[in-house]
C-alpha cells in the first residue's frame, strides 16, 4: 500500500533523547521515502534502538518531532502509531510464547481493528472469518504453522523472528522497522530474510533495518544512515558510506568487531 | 497568644503528630515494597501488636515511654522477621506475587486473632502516666506527648535518611531495592538485605503502635488505623520512602482538620476522598514515579 | 494455547451441567435451607466470575470489588424502596451506577500494577465508609430493610426456587458473555497482554482501553449481583460490602485457579461453604482460616484448577478435562 501522498513516509526532525545526563540520541534528522529499504548502522550504543523506541512511541522524546506520512505522531501512544501505519520488531523477538503462532499474529490485527467488547459480543461470523483468513495468509507467506497445536515459545529462533514480522505486517503498515532481523540467523536463513525484505518492499511497505551484518545491509539497502553517539555521521549509498573516513574511524576506533 | 491561634497550632501539632505515626508505618510498607515487591497487608497489624505489647510492658513494668517504644519496636521487629522467614522466604522463589500478597492477608487474620486470644476484645487503656496531658506553657495549651511523638517520628525519619544515604548497609539496602540482580552481582547478600528490611520496618511499626495505643487505646482492631498508613503511602507515592513520610504527614493534617471543622464521623471519608482526588489528578502520588510508560 | 474464536459454548458437557443445575430444586424441594444456601453461593459465583475476568484474565489487581457489589445493592434498594422503581429498571440502574463508579476510578489504570491495586483498595475503603456513614441514603450501619422481592414480567419471586432460577439464569447469561468475550479477538489481546504488554502496544492494541473495558464489565457484574442479593434477602448492610468480602471473593478466584472460569465457581462454592460452616469451629475458626490461607498459598499456588489440570494430564486423552467447552 504505497503512500499516495508525496513526501517522506517517515521523518524525524531534531529527534533527541536524554537519560539523566546521558544523551542517547542527539538532534537526529531522518527522512525516509516511500519504497526505500533504509539501513541504519553504527557501533554498539550508537542510539539505533533508542531511535526506534522513540519513533514507535515507547520512549518520550526529549526534543524534536516524529512524522509518519506527514502526520506528527510525537505525542501519540504506540498503538495509535501502529494504527497510523507503523510496524516494528525487536532485537530479541518479543513474541507471546504461550500462545499459538496464529494468536501471535492475530494480535497484530489490533492495528486495523481494535479489539472491542462490542465486536466480541455482537461481531459477525463473516468478519471474523475474514480476519482468520488474513492471519492464515500471513502465516503462509512467512512459512509458519497455521495450526493451533504449537506454542510459539517452542518454535525455532528463526521462526520466532518471522512470527514477529508477521505480527507487524498484518496490520498493513506503510513502514516496517526491523531491529537486527539477521542476528542469530544462519547463512541460509539470512538469505531467506533478504528475499523476504525484498518481497515486503515490493508489496509497498517501506523498510528500515537496524543491522550489524554489513554484507546484508550493503546488499539490500539503497541508502544507509550511519549513527554514532546518537548522531548521524554519514548517509548515502553503500559505496559512499563504506569510503567515508568518519565511518571508518567510528568503527575502527571501537572494538566491537563489525565487519565492513 | 489568642485563643484561635493557639487552637490552630494545637491542631497542626496534633495533625503532624498523628501524621508522623502514619509515616512511620507507611515507611515500613514502602521499604518492604521497594525491597521485595510485596504489598504487606499484615503490616498494620504488626503495628497493632506493638501497641498491645507496649500495653503489657507498661502495666507490668512501668518503663518510661522511650523504652517502651524501643522494646515494642524490637519485639515486633523480631515478629516481622519471623513471619517473613516462616511465611514468605520459603515460597518467594516460586510463588507468584499475588499469592504472596494473599498470604500476607492470611497473616493479618492470624495476627488479629492471636491478639484477640491473648488480650481479649475489650479496648485497653495505657496507665495514666502515659496518657497525653495538656500543659499550659506561656499561656498556650501544649500537649507534650504530641510534641514528643512528632519529635520521635522526625528523629526516626532523619535517622533513616542518614542510614540510607551515609552508611554502607543503607546504601546496599537501597541498591537491593532498586535492582536486586545487579546488587547480587556486586556482592550484596539479597536475603540479608530483605531480612534487614523486615526487621527495620517491624521496629518502626512496633514503635508506632506504642505511640498510637497510648493516645487511643490498645485493641485488636488498631490495624484499621494502620490501614490509613496504606493510604498515606499511596498518597505520597507508593514505594517511595520520602513519599511515605510526606503522605503520612499530609494525611494526618487533613484528617485532624477535617475532624475539627467538618465532623469527626466524616473525617475518614474526607481524608480518603482527598486521596482519591489526588490520585485521579496525579496517579502516581505526590512524589511518586509509578507511571506505566517508561521515562 | 490456541484461542478459538467463537468457540461453541453449548456442547454436550455444558448442556448436561446446566440441565443438572435446573433439576436441583426438584431434588431439594423439602430443604429450603439448602436452596437458600445455593442461592447465596450463586450470587458469589457471579462475583467470583466477574473478579476472575478482571483479575485472572486481565491481571488487574482489583482489591475493592465488594464496593461495587455494594453500589449495585444500595442503588437497587434505594430506587425500589424510596422511589418506587420496578425491579427491572432498578436492576439496570444498579449496573449503571456500578459502571459509573468504575468510570470514575478508571484514570487510575495508567498506574503501575501495585499503585493501581492500592488505589482500588482505598476506593473500596471509601465506598465501605460511605455505606456506613451516609445514613440519609443507606441507613448506615443498621442496614437497609424492606427491599421488595423482584418482579419480572408480572411474576414475583417468593419461594427460594424462584430465586434459584432467577440466579441460575443470571449466572448462565454472565458465563456465556464472559465466554464469548474470551473467545474473540478481544480475548486474544487479553492473553497477549498478560505475556508482553509492550509488544501489544506496538502491535496496535490499546492496552489501557482493554483494561478499562474489563474494569467496567466486572463492575457491571458486581452491580447486578448486588441488586439480586438485595432483592433476594430483602435486607442489606454495610459489612457485606467491605474489605472482608473483597478478600473472600479474591480467595474464591485464587482457590479456583487464576484463568479458570469453572474454577472460580468451584472456589465460590468452597469458600461460601467454609464461611457458613465456620461457626462450627467457634473461636478458632478465624485463625484456622488464616493459617489455611497461608498454607494454601504456599503449597497450592495454581489453585484447584491447577491441581485438576495436573491430574487430568495423567488421564487418557479422551477423558481430559481440558477438552470440554468451559475451560480456556
Amino acid at each position: 500500500m504505497s503512500s499516495s501522498v508525496s513526501g517522506p513516509v517517515l521523518e524525524t526532525a531534531g529527534l533527541s533523547k536524554r537519560f539523566e545526563g546521558l544523551v542517547a540520541v542527539d538532534a537526529l534528522d531522518l527522512r525516509i521515502d516511500a519504497g526505500e529499504i533504509r539501513g541504519v548502522v553504527g557501533p554498539n550504543g550508537a542510539g539505533k534502538t533508542t531511535m526506534f523506541n522513540l519513533v514507535s512511541g515507547l520512549y518520550r522524546v526529549s526534543g524534536g518531532r516524529v512524522r509518519l506520512r506527514g502526520r506528527d505522531v510525537t505525542e501519540a501512544a504506540p498503538h495509535l502509531r501502529a494504527a497510523a501505519g507503523l510496524g516494528r520488531t525487536y532485537q530479541t523477538p518479543q513474541i507471546f510464547p504461550d500462545l499459538s503462532a496464529f494468536d501471535n499474529v492475530a494480535v497484530g490485527l489490533g492495528a486495523i481493528r481494535p479489539p472491542s467488547l462490542r465486536d466480541a459480543l455482537l461481531g459477525r461470523r463473516r468478519d471474523w472469518d475474514q480476519m482468520r483468513t488474513r492471519v492464515e495468509e500471513t502465516l503462509d507467506f512467512l512459512g509458519l504453522p497455521t495450526g493451533g497445536a504449537v506454542a510459539a515459545g517452542s518454535l525455532s529462533f528463526g521462526e520466532q523472528k518471522r512470527l514477529e514480522i508477521g505480527r507487524a505486517l498484518i496490520g498493513g503498515p506503510s513502514v516496517l522497522l526491523l531491529d537486527e532481523p539477521a542476528a542469530g540467523l544462519n547463512r541460509s536463513e539470512i538469505d531467506r530474510l533478504a528475499e523476504l525484505v525484498q518481497t515486503i518492499r515490493a508489496r509497498g511497505v517501506t523498510v528500515v533495518l537496524i543491522e550489524h551484518n554489513m554484507k546484508l545491509v550493503m546488499g539490500l539497502c539503497g541508502v544507509i544512515t550511519v549513527l554514532d553517539f546518537g548522531r548521524k555521521i554519514a548517509e548515502g549509498t553503500a559505496d559512499e558510506v563504506r569510503r567515508d573516513p568518519r565511518v571508518i574511524t567510528a568503527y575502527l576506533g571501537r572494538s566491537d568487531g563489525a565487519r565492513v | 497568644m489568642s485563643g484561635t491561634l493557639s487552637e490552630a497550632l494545637g491542631l497542626i501539632v496534633f495533625g503532624l503528630a498523628i501524621g508522623s505515626i502514619y509515616s512511620l508505618v507507611a515507611i515500613g510498607f514502602s521499604m518492604i515494597f521497594r525491597a521485595t515487591g510485596l504489598v504487606h497487608f499484615a503490616h498494620p497489624d504488626l503495628m497493632m501488636i506493638g501497641g498491645m505489647v507496649g500495653y503489657t510492658l507498661a502495666t507490668r513494668t512501668g518503663l518510661p515511654m522511650p523504652l517502651l517504644f524501643v522494646c515494642s519496636g524490637l519485639s515486633v521487629a523480631a515478629l516481622s522477621w519471623l513471619i517473613d522467614r516462616v511465611g514468605f522466604r520459603p515460597i518467594r522463589r516460586q510463588a507468584a506475587l499475588l499469592n504472596l500478597i494473599i498470604a500476607t492477608i492470611g497473616w493479618s487474620i492470624i495476627l488479629v486473632n492471636v491478639a484477640l486470644f491473648v488480650w481479649g476484645t475489650a479496648p485497653l487503656s495505657y496507665p495514666q502516666e502515659y496518657l497525653p496531658k495538656g500543659r499550659i506553657i506561656g499561656g498556650i495549651v501544649v500537649v507534650p506527648q504530641n510534641l514528643a511523638m512528632l519529635g520521635v517520628a522526625l528523629a526516626a525519619m532523619i535517622a533513616l535518611h542518614l542510614f540510607f544515604t551515609r552508611t554502607v548497609v543503607g546504601q546496599a539496602l537501597r541498591a537491593t531495592a532498586e535492582n536486586p540482580v545487579a546488587a547480587q552481582l556486586m556482592g550484596i547478600r539479597i536475603e540479608r538485605m530483605m531480612m534487614l528490611t523486615f526487621l527495620m520496618s517491624g521496629f518502626l511499626a512496633g514503635g508506632a503502635g506504642v505511640l498510637v495505643a497510648s493516645i487511643v487505646y490498645a485493641n485488636f482492631d488498631l490495624g484499621l488505623i494502620g490501614i490509613k498508613s496504606f493510604a498515606a503511602a499511596v498518597l505520597g507515592g507508593f514505594g517511595q520512602v520520602g513519599g511515605a513520610m510526606v503522605g503520612g504527614l499530609v494525611l494526618g493534617l487533613v484528617e485532624t482538620i477535617a475532624a475539627f471543622y467538618v465532623s469527626s464521623a466524616y473525617k475518614d471519608i474526607v481524608a480518603y476522598s482527598l486521596l482519591i482526588l489526588i490520585l485521579l489528578v496525579r496517579p502516581e502520588g505526590l512524589l511518586g514515579t509509578g507511571r506505566a510508560r517508561p521515562d | 494455547m490456541a484461542i478459538v474464536w467463537r468457540r461453541r459454548f453449548w456442547t454436550r458437557s455444558s448442556g448436561a451441567i446446566v440441565a443438572a443445575l435446573v433439576a436441583v430444586p426438584l431434588l431439594l424441594a423439602n430443604s429450603p435451607y439448602y436452596l437458600f444456601l445455593l442461592n447465596t453461593i450463586a450470587v458469589f459465583a457471579m462475583l467470583a466470575l466477574g473478579l476472575q475476568l478482571v483479575l485472572g484474565y486481565g491481571g488487574i489487581l482489583q482489591l475493592g470489588y465488594a464496593g461495587f457489589f455494594g453500589l449495585g445493592g444500595y442503588t437497587s434498594a434505594i430506587l425500589t424502596v424510596h422511589h418506587g422503581w420496578p425491579f427491572p429498571a432498578a436492576f439496570v440502574a444498579a449496573m449503571v451506577v456500578a459502571v459509573v463508579g468504575a468510570v470514575i476510578m478508571s484514570p487510575i489504570v495508567r498506574l503501575r500494577d501495585v499503585n493501581f491495586a492500592m488505589a482500588t483498595f482505598v476506593f473500596g475503603l471509601i465506598l465501605e465508609l460511605v455505606y456506613n456513614q451516609w445514613s440519609g441514603m443507606t441507613n448506615g450501619p443498621i442496614g437497609f430493610r424492606g427491599i421488595p422481592a423482584p418482579t419480572l414480567f408480572g411474576l414475583t419471586a417468593r419461594e427460594p426456587e424462584h430465586y434459584y432460577y432467577l440466579l441460575l439464569a443470571a449466572l448462565v447469561v454472565e458465563y456465556l458473555l464472559i465466554f464469548r468475550l474470551l473467545h474473540s479477538p478481544f480475548g486474544t489481546a487479553l492473553r497477549a497482554m498478560r505475556e508482553n504488554e509492550t509488544a501489544c502496544r506496538t502491535a496496535g492494541v490499546d492496552v489501557t482501553r482493554v483494561k478499562v473495558t474489563l474494569l467496567l464489565v466486572s463492575s457491571a457484574i458486581a452491580g447486578a449481583a448486588g441488586s439480586l442479593l438485595a432483592h433476594m434477602n430483602g435486607f442489606i448492610s454495610p459489612p457485606t460490602f467491605g474489605w472482608a468480602t473483597s478478600v473472600a471473593i479474591l480467595m474464591m478466584v485464587v482457590l479456583g485457579g487464576v484463568r479458570s472460569l469453572p474454577g472460580a465457581i468451584v472456589g465460590a462454592v468452597v469458600i461460601r461453604l467454609v464461611v457458613e460452616q465456620t461457626s462450627v469451629l467457634g473461636q478458632y475458626s478465624n485463625i484456622v482460616f488464616g493459617v489455611a490461607l497461608v498454607l494454601f498459598m504456599a503449597f497450592l499456588p495454581t489453585g484447584l484448577a491447577g491441581v485438576a489440570s495436573r491430574l487430568s494430564a495423567r488421564l487418557p486423552a479422551g477423558a481430559r478435562l481440558g477438552a470440554g467447552p468451559v475451560s480456556s
